[in-house]
């Protein structure tokens, strides 16, 4: 006669059973907290997991404006000359001067965001936002070659938001307390938690207004220029460049798109042709994409527009240089509407 | 992990429907399986290792130990032939695939530093005839590569874990309470306090120790210690726990190691079943030899030679390298200044140790070893620059205090198991109170991991 050797009883499973439900109940207790508008006021701007807190911050952010506003006319995309260098309501009074029409654009402006980025980006908030009018701003640094910015692409919420099923993707998407769980356990990583605790530093807008201007000092301009050689050394990124096509095919049948170059101090400008003739190699590929796909595309005037004191630095835009430029980017879209060259935003939901 | 749960229960399901000697046949094919998932190329080494080990086990059964000159003559090299087999293909494939720094490029020959000690261990209680357990080549077969400790042990003995293949092996409420317990421990210790403290400690603190002060450097010998405890502890507990799904006990490892207030404290408390191992088949025989020899107490050479040939020893098993023969050494030299201390000064027989040099001897052992684990984590010439940095070098900054999170919940289930047993930790709260712990685990469990795979395990590398 032979023993069974699983001997166990039913009263055995008693204390996992009881352990599954606390753990239930703590789980929904969690969720229930998160999602709940005071506790959230409390807590830090949540995460999806991404390499970059600014894109969080932006995310919450627009969520936030949408909620509040119901709908987003336009959203302006970009790196951080985007998120420094355009105002949405500088840009609104531009508009209205012009076309006597209200515009809602959100400034979602990531530091450090390449075209691949931007095209992950892109695809998500047309999909969810359903903005009229996508603005992006773009840098010849959009579509360099190994060139230092968050892979946003790769986020398993990005991911999983673009149709790649994937356990954490599904669980950010749903789950208030897992977003803040991916936020809250950064509190261990003592390189990434100053950042991840910061205050986002924008208005309700997006816009990151800098009051400084830095003195375009010999050193800041080396420093510049260093980095537009490393940038320079490379050709244009064949699969940035590729992300770009994407990002205007995508965005064309969403919304309208218009591509606008960032502005560039006049000496860095001058400059870049001495450096290999890079900058111009990757505007010129810009240009050419967007011609092929009917895309508007608009460069600044290189004198007249942005003062003498509205940089921060070489690159980037403060708070005064932000005002003008973004009033021409509205002036330009009122008259772009009222020559009928581009709809309305915002119209189609008006009639609706 | 979930693949791994799914496979875990498939396979338990099916062994607890199996008549006993199935089972032990499920067992094998389920190890075997689990190797060749792991490290597939390296398959044929176990399988020869067993068979060659066998072959020649059974040669030292056959020959009758209280035979004439010429038959022990021929036992003894039959026994010297199954050493030379498992010492030297450990030290070749260690040669051929081992790095020297298994804490940073693991030992690609999975579990053979593991699994050779315990064919020597069959050799050697064949050779001396404690080994009364009739079995089977699948049983030995089984003993060499079970699956919950192949990788990384603990390091069985061929009679213990043979005598309960022999006998019922039976998985009741009380033995299924004990494998829960061991395992959450287990992961605990894995999951929620080595992982996370290990990233908690500076990058570049072992490799640049002169960007740090010797505060950080402290701390990081310190919280290093607890990583690697709670990393191999929770190893231990988790396969302990499996095996017991199995109705198969498995030896303890580690008995709160940094609550040993000696270095011979510290080794029956620390990876206890290896140093078991080299008590019994080095440090006894070699110790035995001498006293043969001379029998007086003070006698020199049985003082300093045991000791330090078995930490030697203990040092190579680690690493064919020169800082783990350093590491080994240091320990050597700690044993034997602590056993020539006592001969100085022995200690009334039954006299309670006064509780004031109680605790400085945990805290010089505990300060000495973690002090030594920089000779087993880094290369000599490293290990000097950290040394020379941590005593000579500026004090710096305080460290981050956010590591006491985790040192902390170490020494608490320390304390908790040495009140109630490693296996019994919670058996007498009540229901609700356990199942709350439970799920306050599983949630940190979670917490700790995320949806990343936890990192491997430290003495996977060996």
């Amino acid at each position: 006669m032979t023993t069974r050797s699983w001997q166990v009883s039913a009263a055995a499973l008693a204390t996992p059973t009881w352990a599954c439900a606390i753990l239930l109940a703590v789980l929904a207790l969690a969720e229930g907290a998160a999602r709940s508008r005071p506790v959230r006021d409390l807590l830090h701007v949540p995460s999806v997991g991404s390499p970059s807190r600014r894109f969080e911050m932006q995310l919450d952010g627009l969520e936030r404006y949408a909620a509040a506003r119901g709908e987003v006319d336009c959203i302006v995309l970009g790196n951080s000359t985007v998120l420094m260098g355009v105002d949405p309501e500088a840009l609104a009074r531009g508009y209205r001067a012009r076309s006597g029409g209200e515009l809602r654009c959100y400034s979602f402006g990531v530091a450090g965001m390449t075209a691949s980025a931007a095209e992950a980006v892109a695809a998500i908030l047309l999909e969810r936002y359903r903005p009229e009018l996508l603005l992006y701003v773009v840098t010849a640094r959009d579509v360099g070659d190994n060139v230092d910015g968050p892979l946003l692409a790769g986020t398993p919420w990005v991911r999983y938001r673009r149709g790649a099923l994937s356990s954490e993707g599904w669980l950010v998407e749903h789950s208030a307390a897992f977003r803040y769980w991916l936020l809250y356990r950064q509190w261990l990583e003592r390189d990434r938690w100053p950042a991840a605790a910061a205050a986002t530093g924008t208005s309700a807008l997006g816009f990151h207004a800098s009051a400084a201007s830095l003195p375009l000092s010999p050193a800041l301009w080396r420093h510049t220029v260093q980095a537009y050689e490393e940038i320079a050394r490379q050709p244009p990124s064949q699969s940035e460049a590729r992300a770009y096509a994407e990002l205007l095919a995508t965005a064309r049948a969403r919304a309208q798109i218009v591509v606008v170059e960032a502005p560039l101090h006049p000496r860095l400008r001058r400059a870049t042709s001495r450096l290999g003739g890079f900058y111009e190699q990757a505007m010129l590929l810009l240009r050419r994409e967007s011609r092929r796909q009917h895309v508007p595309f608009w460069r600044v005037p290189a004198d007249g527009v942005i003062p003498g004191d509205g940089w921060l630095d070489f690159v980037h835009l403060n708070r005064r240089g932000a005002g003008a430029f973004s009033h021409w980017l509205g002036a330009r879209l009122g008259a772009a509407v009222r020559s009928g060259r581009l709809r309305p935003p915002g119209a189609a939901r008006a009639e609706a | 992990m979930l693949v791994l749960v799914l496979a875990l229960a498939a396979a338990l399901s099916v062994y607890h429907l199996l008549p006993a000697r199935a089972q032990r046949c499920w067992l094998l094919l389920l190890s075997y399986a689990f190797y060749a998932a792991l490290a597939p190329r390296f398959l044929p080494v176990l399988a020869a290792m067993t068979l060659a080990t066998w072959v020649i086990a059974r040669r030292l059964a056959d020959l009758p130990s209280a035979a004439d000159a010429a038959t022990r003559r021929r036992r003894r090299g039959w026994l010297m032939l199954g050493v030379a087999i498992d010492v030297g293909a450990l030290g070749a494939l260690r040669w051929v695939y081992g790095s020297g720094a298994p804490f940073q490029a693991p030992f690609a020959v999975l579990g053979l530093s593991f699994y050779s000690l315990q064919a020597l261990s069959y050799l050697f209680d064949t050779y001396s005839g404690a080994l009364r357990v009739p079995h089977t080549f699948a049983d030995f077969a089984l003993y060499l590569s079970y699956f919950p400790k192949v990788a990384a042990g603990p390091i069985e003995r061929p009679g213990d874990f043979l005598r309960q293949l022999a006998g019922a092996r039976v998985v009741d409420d009380r033995r299924l309470a004990r494998a829960a317990t061991l395992i959450a421990v287990g992961l605990t210790r894995k999951l929620v306090i080595a992982d996370p403290l290990a990233a908690q400690l500076p990058a570049g603190a072992f490799t640049a120790p002169a960007d740090f002060g010797s505060l950080v450097l402290a701390a990081t010998t310190v919280g290093w210690a607890f990583v690697l405890y709670n990393d191999f502890a929770g190893y231990t507990g988790i396969a302990r726990g499996l095996s017991c799904l199995f109705g198969i006990e498995l030896a303890r490892n580690f008995a709160q190691p940094f609550a040993a207030g000696s270095f011979t404290e510290l080794w029956n408390r620390w990876h206890i079943t290896f140093s078991h191992w080299l008590r019994d088949y080095v440090y006894l025989p070699l110790s035995r030899h001498l006293l043969r020899r001379n029998l007086q107490r003070g006698n020199a050479a049985n003082l300093l030679l045991p000791p330090i040939a078995t930490m030697l020893v203990c040092g190579l098993w680690h690493g064919a390298s020169a800082h783990m023969l350093l590491w080994g050494g240091l320990h050597g030299v700690y044993l034997v200044l602590e056993r020539a201390l006592r001969l100085l000064r022995p200690s009334p027989p039954g006299s309670a140790a006064p509780p004031w040099p109680h605790a400085a001897g945990i805290a010089l052992v505990f300060g000495l070893s973690c002090w030594t684990f920089i000779a087993l984590r880094l290369p000599i010439e490293q290990a000097i620059e950290f040394w020379r940095q941590l005593a000579f070098g500026p004090l710096g900054a305080l460290p981050d205090g956010r590591a006491l999170l985790f040192v902390v919940p170490s020494l608490w289930l320390d304390r908790m198991e040495a009140r109630h047993g490693d296996d019994a930790l919670l058996d007498a709260w009540p229901r609700a109170a356990r199942a709350a712990a439970l799920a306050a685990a599983a949630l940190l469990w979670f917490a700790a991991t995320g949806m990343t795979a936890p990192a491997p395990f430290v003495y996977q590398g060996f």
